[in-house]
């Protein structure tokens, strides 16, 4: 821990670092490093119960890098020779939204494939344009609506939900209703990913009710319940992509 | 939904406790979603484990439970399956319950209080300073972030620490190329090291900001400089060897003083360029510098539209008082690893 000159080594100054954490009075710490530490993990633990703390309540996710790929080649990326991609410029290239969910549609310790072309299509195999389309698409709904003269009465809609008893509907339903299940077992295992993954199910069911039903119809009571359904559903949308950073366009 | 089928296995134990056909066993009930919704929306694993301390079949169990379970409207079948899942079809009105939910909370739907208030630090992006930060970074920056939001989400109180070191040979390394940039600047010509931050976008500015800055304080003549150093790599020497001899050169001409001066340049142009970058997600720590007033000192203008998170300084989120600030520390391998 100390060298024969009297200099600390970095890992004595991290096992203090991880003391004064706890001192501090955090119930639990969560270190999120590059898979290149994992070496690193048991002697911070072994160091943190040598020091009478429990060694438990140090999480560490350890996260693989991510390889931009662009054309389908690989991206160089270094430092000190010159040429180098930042944050920057990556958010620059595909946007803020790509960046952020790309990072975290995979488990942190899988390897990850940055493809730089498929962040920036607009196509269905473009998760993040897939899900934020949804959410566009049902915000489209209601500007039609408005064009068509209806108008949306939300009670009427909530009194009339039981008339919506086609497959896509119930799918809708049943996903909408994994939704608190499915954070909360996000958040427990430290796992973005699921969110990611819930909300790509979450966008297809909706697309594919959106592609076989009409949902300004003349009936009023089924007009607005399958208003109620969708925009309940644009909530859900939202609320996702807000928790992984990403942005909930009105239009695309 | 989870929780209501939790408290109808409960009652249900309970009712058998009460007439002595089942007691003693409080067993942890896990609540699942089925994977095929034809065998109902929900199981229970309770009879399972309540077979081995009552010493009974599971199935048996199972239908004692089943027997005891009160009526509720929010559940139109129980069944039991396989060795003794007892499972939950919900009534079509529960199942349509959710919209009216998600509609009234708005925002809200899907938090949950289950974290119940414990504070979590999370600590990421523990990166060497050395150049803006690299889409190498990236991935661990944003997993942090969001992990830090979920917690949130689930009623942890979370403090999101964004820890920077300052020290180490990266560092003088850095302060090294921008020395040398700041004497090409002055009009000396040299052979930049080839193990220095040659990127020009960077260092050449926080080169030229030093010269504006402080003029020809810094300046010597690349002669002297260069004087007796180690070959670097291309004339046949070692670039470590010979990147570390410009750094103990730049300490000896420049003194304590002035080359801390450098120093610090890079720190905090590279500081600044990070805290735009992650300005929203995280709140970084560093020795020296109390965060919240260097928040207030960074130049930055409007916040990006999309990362989100709110900025809190350390110093606010912190559970009790203000921290005292952070020892230094080093992971260089974050920073190895990205070159190669």
């Amino acid at each position: 821990m100390v060298r024969d000159n009297g200099v600390k080594t970095y890992f004595a100054s991290d096992i203090a670092y991880h003391m004064e954490k706890f001192e501090r009075g955090f119930d639990r710490v969560i270190d999120v490093w590059g898979a290149d530490h994992h070496g690193y993990v048991p002697r911070v633990k072994a160091a943190l119960q040598a020091m009478g703390q429990d060694p438990d309540l140090l999480d560490v996710l350890l996260v693989q890098f991510a390889i931009l790929y662009r054309g389908g080649e690989r991206v160089q990326m270094s430092t000190r020779s010159g040429s180098f991609v930042t944050l920057r410029e990556l958010r620059r290239e595909v946007g803020n939204d790509a960046a952020r969910f790309f990072y975290v549609m995979r488990k942190c310790e899988q390897h990850m494939d940055f493809d730089l072309d498929l962040a920036k299509s607009q196509s269905n195999d473009n998760p993040v344009y897939y899900i934020q389309y949804a959410h566009a698409r049902i915000c489209s709904v209601m500007r039609q609506m408005t064009e068509k003269g209806y108008s949306y009465d939300q009670s009427a809609g909530l009194a009339h939900l039981h008339l919506l008893t086609e497959d896509h509907e119930q799918a809708l339903f049943n996903r909408l209703g994994r939704y608190p299940e499915v954070l909360e077992a996000a958040a427990l295992a430290h796992e973005p990913h699921q969110i990611a993954h819930y909300l790509r199910e979450l966008a297809n069911d909706f697309h594919t009710y959106y592609n076989a039903h009409q949902f300004l119809v003349d009936a009023a009571g089924l007009r607005d319940a399958r208003l109620s359904l969708i925009l309940a559903t644009r909530q859900v949308l939202a609320n996702g992509l807000g928790l992984l950073g990403v942005s909930a366009p009105e239009s695309m | 939904m989870k929780r209501h089928l939790t408290e109808l296995i409960q009652a249900a134990l309970a009712s058998l406790a009460q007439t002595g056909e089942m007691t003693g066993a409080q067993p942890d009930i896990i609540i699942e979603r089925t994977r095929d919704t034809r065998f109902g929306d929900f199981a229970c694993n309770a009879a399972m484990l309540l077979a081995k301390p009552l010493g009974r079949k599971p199935r048996d169990i199972a239908e004692l439970i089943v027997a005891r379970l009160p009526a509720s409207e929010r559940v139109t079948k129980v069944e039991i399956a396989g060795p003794g899942f007892i499972n939950f079809t919900m009534s079509p009105a529960a199942v349509r319950a959710v919209v009216p939910e998600v509609l009234e909370a708005g925002e809200a739907f899907g938090k949950s209080t289950v974290g119940n208030g414990q504070h979590v630090q999370v600590e990421f992006v523990s990166a060497n300073p050395t150049g803006p930060l690299h889409v190498g970074h990236g991935r661990g920056a944003a997993y942090g972030a969001t992990v830090a939001d979920l917690l949130a989400a689930a009623g942890f109180r979370v403090h999101r620490e964004y820890y920077i070191n300052d020290a180490g040979r990266q560092m003088d390394i850095l302060a090294a190329s921008i020395w040398l940039r700041y004497l090409e600047l002055g009009g000396e010509e040299l052979q930049f090291p080839s193990n220095g931050y040659k990127s020009d976008d960077y260092v050449w500015d926080i080169a030229a900001a030093l010269r504006n800055e402080h003029g020809h304080a810094f300046h010597h003549a690349a002669a002297v400089v260069f004087q007796d150093l180690p070959p670097d790599e291309p004339q046949g020497g070692d670039k470590e060897e010979h990147i570390d001899a410009i750094v103990a050169r730049a300490r000896e001409l420049l003194g304590p003083e002035k080359y801390r001066t450098v120093f610090d340049k890079g720190l905090s142009v590279i500081l600044e360029t990070s805290a735009r970058t992650w300005r929203n997600s995280v709140s970084p720590t560093r020795s020296g510098i109390p965060s919240a007033s260097w928040w207030k000192a960074a130049p930055w203008t409007a916040p990006s539209r999309v990362w989100k998170t709110p900025v809190t300084s350390t110093r606010r989120k912190a559970p009790s008082g203000s921290p005292p600030p952070v020892s230094v520390t080093r992971r260089t391998a974050w920073w190895c690893a990205t070159m190669a």
